[in-house]
């Protein structure tokens, strides 16, 4: 068999895997649910991840340590990881194929020279590690936003988010109910700009973009083997060029930092042609630097240090941190939560209730895309009983639960259920409270026990005359869990007359409203 | 090396495939949290014939039972209510016609025998099966043990009919019961003549609307153009029998405005009263206490006192 | 194009071959080892598994015993020689060598006459004292509840502190460590004042009488509420607890209780001299509850009227029968 026909099967093997872990993400123990299926198993491979959280946090989280297999693969054989596995990659792949298959031969070698420009995804990369190096903690210097270009939580979002939710409007079955995601649209138009980015240069991304490759690039310097040129019956006839994938003229000397290991040049080299994968160095020589300039490393750096103050400055993380920005169950504190999100989608994806929503930049630019609470979205609030986004996380961000400790239940009684927020009712919209009609949806739903919201009887005389007597809910803030079911049932469907703020979340002591051992 | 790469490919396909097998503990949690989700074992292992189940099966406890029967749950509750088990099941070829089986767990045979008793329908045949058990239109009821068991249909045609007693003898075959619920020894504290066919109930609470009145058996007699009630049932000690009468009477008296009308010749510490144009009687033998509820007149109410109280003379030890 | 480069012959090549190889086995285990190093098995912010660092402080002298002073006249300083003469001289408690804390009172940025902080007068005897003592240093500090700076200069304190010769410590972020109480419900990994600390041998507290609103009265035990960090208003919802807690976590050498000029209303920012009643009492004492339970006194209540007090004296924190200490009442002259 052909090294491309195995490439070619083992793009499509990934992506398939990939799409059938995206339409698997939801809460479930038939065949098409979540059951045992690995999930988060290509986030968990990608090397990026595993080093940008590396940097913010000073430790790798256990589930990543699968990116040291990447590491170790790319060390010895170059960029298979982007050639063979990467689910976006193969997108793009594809695209560009049938974007050029009728093209003729000498423009289709004229795509796939290597263009300078290619330096750029070392300059991004750079960028987001230098925003992400220095000591994080109140000093805010540091901020992880590898995760908005990093390739696999790029497409593992849209994906999940957007393509399949486009997929689910018809079929209506691969997730619980109808999908909503707020700000799909920013996330499906950059998906979608980098996919037609094919049309302009072959695999766009991966060439110019991709901060993934730019890192693989540089650990692929040490590979023994790679892929290379005999100078012994070269013709020049540009052959190799008319499929490469990386733009990384195999002629020679080649760009080892841009091979992506598809093998195409093999295949179109005439037999006993030079182009061969062999010991390196390659005899027609290799050009291992990205070639980036000094300047072009300067001024990256100095635009990744940027980020985190001038992300920070604006107090999102101290003072003004956002009460309505009400975070998943089992979510770390703030700025560790930052320091960990990667902005993958996989949480928002698996909420059984489409409760967690992409948050846009209402919460300042370095919450994009990270999960957020919107309780008028979903069928329900968040359910109390439920510990899917922390099992969905793969950095550790929302912490893998139990039910005990959401629930403070067995050995965390005594420390009492976990709250992501306090509902308060808005007695100026409240129907009891202030337009002398009955209703106590919120009281009847509140799902803890004993309930946290009671209600005080009064009788009032109503506009008419009559009598009424109404029911007033009143929250217990040393009840109420921020579950939100009370928000997403009240009748006032427009501004609620009961919402949920971040007070009182479990996970950070400063937003506390009650001294905490009153449960 | 295609080979190699193909080998790796098949090895992560294997392991992902065996990785699913093993739920993640999110899945499990939902899972088990989900009442709604429908349960593996159905209320019945086997199903009769021509019947299969629509649902899960659901469950109640005392705090939940409310969820399920409304109002109906203070009558099971003050009875000694356990559990309920339901489910519905789907009759095939019937057009539409399906049936609930409800199981409640009453704790106790006697428990079972109340609730079953006290809700009995005027029309109902007896339906020879389990140790109590009557049809009534759409309706089936028994007693198995401490289980009372209904099985209501959403049509009483014979087919549904049919399935109704196969689910019902299906369910008794099934359970093993400790003890049966026999209540033969106080039914035959109640003469025969002019009883009301299937009206003895034993009531567990507020008998005839009284506090203090409580786990007695009732049943309704015809005398004459009217009908009026006998009272009966046994204490585990002879005062507690006779103090009961005395609270009862004194109830009558003090607190609802009877006037007592001369005692009986017979039996000896018998009392009759007179109460809102109707009387009562109520005396003690022995474990006994016993009496009549709603006599038209003083001389019916001492009639019928001297047929049950010659009764319950017989059948003592 | 670039020239050829000429092919290597075969033992080159097996040597380059070897040399990269070798360079890829220590790439691979470098990243195996890094990984091994960074590799963190336990979850991130586990905020629901109390971290157990103990933050109790002991600086008591136990060999001086339970003593009790009460000075009566005008002058601070006067007051306060007067006061620790009777208690057996400073050098009793503070030893040369001795690194000596002083915890004042400079929650609010109001100028000392209102008497809401501990008096600079006070604080600048003190520290001469201690150095009269042979304290190898002296450092001032709290944690206000304005901003900092400004609540140790507008108080008078900050520069008291300095012209005495003693450091100032203004608390950071950073000057906290969390500490949960064995025994203690509202004091669980809470950020407890650690910084100033280092080194330190003896601890004073030293704090004015005044009337609180919620605690009914703040004192020499309210006094260590300066040493919690984080959002500690919180505690007010159960302030009898709190200052309970305290008096658990830190056991100080001494406690000076200014009642020179008691605030008897508009506790415990006062804002106006109509506020002071002049009580001309200084209480120094080794058990702040004792000093408390006297200073009460002052504020024209009980003991009882204090729900801490007698909570604290249950847990055997300290006595609030203070007679029992038999207090050496003695007059100062004005000086």
């Amino acid at each position: 068999m052909r090294i491309t026909t195995a490439r070619r099967i083992a793009q499509v093997f990934f992506f398939a895997l990939f799409a059938w872990l995206c339409l698997v993400a939801t809460v479930g123990t038939r065949y098409w649910q979540w059951r045992g299926w690995p999930i988060r198993w290509f986030l968990e491979l990608d090397p990026l991840v595993a080093l940008g959280t590396a940097l913010t946090t000073r430790s790798l989280y256990p589930a990543l340590s699968w990116a040291l297999a990447v590491i170790v693969l790319t060390v010895l054989l170059g960029r298979v990881f982007c050639g063979w596995i990467c689910p976006f990659g193969s997108i793009h792949h594809l695209v560009s194929w049938l974007a050029r298959r009728s093209w003729p031969l000498k423009r289709r070698m004229e795509a796939n020279r290597y263009r300078p420009a290619q330096v750029v995804k070392y300059c991004i990369l750079a960028a987001l590690l230098s925003a992400a190096v220095l000591p994080a903690g109140h000093l805010m210097l540091a901020s992880l936003q590898t995760g908005l270009l990093d390739p696999i939580p790029l497409v593992n979002r849209s994906f999940n988010l957007v393509v399949l939710s486009i997929g689910d409007l018809a079929a209506g079955k691969w997730s619980g109910a109808g999908r909503f995601y707020s700000g799909a649209g920013l996330i499906g138009a950059v998906f979608l700009a980098f996919v037609l980015l094919n049309l302009a240069a072959p695999r766009f991304y991966c060439r110019f973009v991709c901060p993934l490759g730019a890192l693989l690039g540089v650990i692929a310097s040490a590979a023994p083997w790679g892929v290379g040129a005999r100078r012994t019956k070269c013709t020049e006839c540009g052959v190799c060029d008319l499929n490469c994938a990386g733009a990384c003229n195999p002629m020679g000397p080649i760009r080892l930092g841009e091979c992506l290991m598809c093998m195409n040049c093999l295949d179109d080299c005439p037999t006993e042609g030079p182009v061969n994968y062999g010991p390196r160095p390659s005899p027609a020589g290799e050009i291992v630097s990205p070639g980036m300039t000094r300047r072009d490393f300067v001024v990256s750096v100095a635009a990744g240090l940027a980020v985190a103050p001038l992300a920070r400055l604006g107090g999102a993380t101290a003072g003004d941190w956002p009460a309505g920005m009400i975070r998943p169950p089992g979510s770390v504190a703030e700025e560790e939560f930052l320091a960990r999100c990667v902005k993958c989608g996989e949480c928002v994806r698996v909420c059984p209730t489409n409760v967690l929503q992409p948050a846009g930049f209402s919460f300042g630019l370095e919450a994009l895309w990270t999960p957020v609470l919107n309780n008028r979205v979903g069928v329900s609030g968040c359910q109390s009983n439920c510990i899917a986004c922390g099992r969905a996380c793969p950095t550790g961000a929302i912490r893998p639960l139990t039910l005990d400790e959401r629930l403070g239940q067995g050995e965390f009684r005594s420390a009492g259920p976990i709250r992501i927020g306090l509902a308060c009712v808005d007695r100026g919209r409240c129907l009891p409270w202030a337009m002398e009609r009955p209703c106590i949806v919120c009281e009847e739903t509140c799902p803890v026990s004993p309930k946290a919201i009671h209600l005080e009887e009064v009788e009032q005389t109503a506009r008419d005359g009559a009598k009424v007597r109404l029911q007033r809910p009143v929250v217990d803030p040393g009840r109420c869990i921020g579950c939100g079911v009370c928000e997403h049932e009240c009748p006032m469907s427009g501004l609620r007359a009961i919402r949920v703020t971040a007070d009182n979340e479990t996970r950070d002591r400063n937003h506390a409203v009650l001294l905490r051992n009153e449960n | 090396m295609a080979a190699c790469a193909l080998a790796v490919l098949a090895a992560v396909l294997a392991c992902v495939c065996i990785q699913q097998s093993r739920f993640d503990p999110a899945v499990m949690v939902a899972a088990a949290a989900s009442p709604a989700a429908p349960s593996p074992a159905g209320l019945l292992e086997r199903w009769p014939e021509g019947v299969s189940p629509m649902s899960g099966a659901e469950a109640f406890t005392q705090g939940t039972l409310s969820d399920k029967i409304d109002g109906k749950a203070e009558l099971y509750l003050s009875a000694g209510f356990v559990s309920l088990k339901s489910q519905r099941v789907s009759l095939a070829g019937a057009q539409g016609t399906w049936m609930e089986i409800l199981v409640y767990d009453m704790g106790l045979p006697s428990n079972a025998y109340s609730v079953f008793s006290s809700q009995r329908r005027p029309n109902a045949a007896d339906a020879g099966m389990g140790d109590y058990s009557y049809e009534a239109d759409n309706e089936l009821c028994l007693v198995h043990g401490s289980y009372y068991v209904e099985v209501v249909c959403s049509g009483s045609s014979d087919p549904a009919r049919r399935a109704a007693e196969a689910l019902a003898r299906a369910f008794i075959g099934s359970t093993a019961v400790a003890e049966h619920a026999n209540v033969g020894a106080e039914q035959a504290l109640f003469p025969t003549e002019g009883l009301i066919a299937g009206s003895i109930a034993l009531v567990p609470s507020d008998v005839f609307g009284l506090d203090q009145l409580r786990n007695v058996f009732v049943a309704r007699y015809r005398d004459g153009a009217g009908e009026l009630t006998l009272f009966a049932a046994r204490r585990d000690a002879p005062g507690a029998a006779a103090r009961e009468a005395a609270e009862l009477r004194g109830f009558f008296v003090a607190d609802c405005g009877g006037k007592e009308a001369p005692p009986p010749p017979s039996p000896p510490g018998a009392s009759i009263i007179e109460m809102d144009g109707a009387f009562e009687a109520v005396f003690s033998s022995g474990p006994y206490v016993a009496g009549v509820h709603q006599a038209p007149d003083r001389a019916s109410a001492q009639r019928w006192l001297g047929v049950i109280s010659r009764r319950i003379a017989g059948e003592r030890p | 194009m670039n020239p050829p480069a000429p092919e290597p012959g075969p033992l080159a090549s097996r040597r380059e071959f070897f040399r990269r190889g070798l360079r890829a086995g220590a790439a691979i285990a470098a990243t195996g080892g890094l990984g091994a190093w960074l590799l963190n098995r336990h979850p991130p912010g586990d905020f629901s598994r109390v971290r157990a660092s103990d933050p109790r402080r002991d600086f008591s002298v136990r060999t001086a015993g339970p003593r009790m002073a009460v000075a009566t006249g005008r002058s601070r300083p006067a007051m306060l020689r007067a006061a620790l003469a009777a208690m057996g001289g400073i050098e009793r408690y503070i030893a040369r060598g001795d690194r000596v804390m002083l915890k004042v009172n400079a929650a609010f940025a109001t100028p000392a006459l209102l008497c809401a902080t501990t008096h600079p007068e006070l604080l600048a005897e003190l520290v001469r004292l201690c150095h009269s003592a042979g304290a190898a240093s002296v450092v001032v500090t709290d944690n206000p509840i304005n901003a900092p700076e400004s609540c140790f200069e507008l108080s008078g304190i900050g520069p008291a502190a300095r012209a005495a010769g003693a450091d100032l410590f203004v608390p950071g972020p950073g000057s906290f460590r969390p500490g949960t109480l064995p025994g203690g419900r509202l004091i669980r990994d809470w950020p407890v004042l650690s910084e100033p600390f280092a080194g330190v041998t003896k601890l004073i507290g030293v704090a004015p009488v005044k009337s609180h609103d919620r605690a009914g009265a703040s004192m020499t035990m309210k006094n260590w509420y300066g040493l919690l960090g984080g959002r500690r208003n919180q505690f007010h919802q159960d302030i009898d607890g709190i200052i309970v807690e305290l008096a658990m976590l830190v056991k100080p050498t001494l406690v000076v209780l200014d009642g020179t000029d008691s605030m008897m209303t508009n506790g415990p920012t006062g804002g106006s001299l109509a506020d002071l009643k002049a009580t001309n009492t200084l209480i120094v004492a080794t058990d702040p509850v004792a000093a408390d339970a006297l200073g009460a006194t002052l504020l024209g209540r009980s003991f009882r009227d204090l729900a801490y007090l007698s909570r604290a004296d249950g847990l055997g924190l300290g006595t609030t029968d203070f007679e029992s200490l038999h207090p050496a009442r003695v007059q100062a002259q004005a000086s």
